[in-house]
């Protein structure tokens, strides 16, 4: 059970990150991305495509033109100004993470982001 | 890890301040405390020291005849007994016991960070690392 002196200090750092440059541009981007009908519409034709090229990949009957039209989202995708903007606000924030958790390690003696992080599945 | 220096030169000052006032928190927390203590005890204790060592040598050999293939019985009997020593040892036991308190204490801070974010803040800042 976390004691309130805790959730405190945890609330003032979550307030001060928060209002941070980097992850409002990070919470604006990650809007624009998820509710971008354009994005949205590229994300169904992938899965589409995807799934497609996975069942003719899997019947031996797949073509160049069904490898070419998947790269083809792919890269028009990628390269999107919402996609891009997004990647780059996420690899911003990480990096800003990553120094806030560097901050709070050192006084640890261990990687606070390490033992905390859910565990993961393989 | 980066040292104080370099990221003072990247994050905003009352970010890093307050990310210091709660490092600051978690190590002053009856959890931690005692994890450090348990941690000391170890540190001054060498028979549990070769307790732990004699289980991880136990659990290594064990894995590495599981890849090889091996069918491990004589590695498994073995790890098994190293463990129940290891978890007769009150050093030990403490060690583990503090170990399992604080890593609970750091999950839930996360899950409360996370809530308020809208991002897993210890999801994305921990070091990239190999699955398995």
């Amino acid at each position: 059970m976390v004691d309130i002196r805790l959730k405190l200090a945890a609330d003032e750092f979550i307030r001060y990150l928060g209002s941070s440059t980097d992850v409002k541009e990070f919470q604006i981007a990650k809007g624009q991305f998820e509710n971008d009908p354009a994005i949205e519409k590229m994300r169904r034709e992938y899965t589409t495509l995807a799934s497609a090229y996975q069942e003719k990949e899997r019947r031996g009957t797949l073509t160049q033109d069904d490898i070419s039209k998947l790269r083809t989202v792919q890269k028009t995708f990628n390269a999107h100004p919402v996609t891009v903007r997004y990647a780059r606000a996420q690899q911003t924030l990480i990096m800003l993470l990553q120094d806030c958790n560097g901050a709070i390690s050192e006084d640890l003696g261990f990687d606070f982001a390490a033992t905390a992080a859910p565990t993961a599945s393989c | 890890m980066q040292s104080t220096n370099q990221i003072e030169e990247k994050v905003e000052p009352r970010t890093l301040e307050a990310s210091k006032r709660f490092a600051r928190a978690i190590v002053e927390s009856p959890q931690f405390q005692r994890f450090e203590e348990a941690s000391r005890r170890l540190r001054d204790d060498p028979a549990a020291q070769q307790l732990l060592s004699d289980f991880q040598q136990a659990q290594q050999l064990q894995q590495m005849m599981q890849s090889w293939g091996g069918t491990p019985t004589q590695e498994a009997e073995r790890l098994d007994q190293a463990k129940q020593q290891m978890l007769a040892n009150a050093t030990l036991r403490q060690y583990f016991e503090s170990q399992d308190e604080i890593v609970l204490i750091l999950k839930e801070l996360n899950v409360h960070m996370t809530e308020k974010l809208g991002f897993d803040f210890a999801g994305l800042a921990k070091p990239a690392g190999g699955c398995c």
